[in-house]
């Protein structure tokens, strides 16, 4: 039954990797010359915040479903609220640098709200559906 | 020992999230497919409001969950 609860994981943490993977493509390419740089001729910033969001929704559904299912309480909720909250905080400092096209500061909130991201989908693959306990050992 | 319903239910949330999580990949791999900037602002638009619909619902539930 463990076995089937991480196959299910693992096809969810899949589908979440696709939209982190095309955030990492744009991290790769040549960094713009200056401010604004990113929000001009391409559409590669708004692929870049659509998969972050994305992400953040994917995580965000894993959350809830868990903790809707009674899975998610005490120490375990408020640890995955903060990581939460750390994921907004950075999310939306990625659209307000994204709306301001200012391409350094969209970058680096998006390497940091990846890594929130990544934190929370860590935080709950850990969720034990045993009784009594919430984290795997 | 397991707790057979909690383990059904464990089950159940997780192709609920499955299934969210695939219309979600769908619709986002067709926003990606577009390659006009108003559509995917569109999409983003859209995606900003849902999300932070969906963060104050699971920042409440959490809140609560915290609290058992």
């Amino acid at each position: 039954m463990t076995r089937l609860k991480s196959y299910l994981l693992m096809i969810a943490l899949a589908l979440i990797a696709v939209p982190l993977a095309a955030c990492s493509s744009l991290s790769m390419g040549a960094p713009p010359s200056s401010p604004g740089v990113v929000a001009d001729a391409t559409v590669l910033d708004e692929k870049a915040a659509i998969a972050v969001e994305a992400s953040w929704a994917a995580a965000g559904t894993l959350v809830e479903a868990a903790t809707d299912a009674g899975l998610v309480q005490g120490a375990l909720a408020a640890r995955l609220d903060r990581l939460d909250a750390t994921a907004a905080k950075w999310v939306h400092a990625a659209r307000a640098a994204y709306d301001a096209g200012n391409a350094d500061g969209y970058l680096a909130a998006l390497k940091e709200a990846q890594r929130a991201i990544a934190q929370i989908t860590a935080a709950v693959q850990r969720v034990n559906p045993q009784p009594g306990t919430q984290e795997l050992p | 020992m397991f707790e057979l319903d909690k383990l059904v239910h464990w089950v159940r949330a997780a192709f609920d999230a499955y299934s969210a999580m695939s219309d979600l990949a769908e619709r986002v791999a067709d926003d990606l497919a577009e390659q006009g900037q108003p559509e995917l602002k569109q999409a983003l638009a859209e995606l900003r409001k849902e999300n932070d619909a969906a963060w104050a619902r699971r920042h409440a539930k959490l809140q609560a969950a915290a609290k058992q």
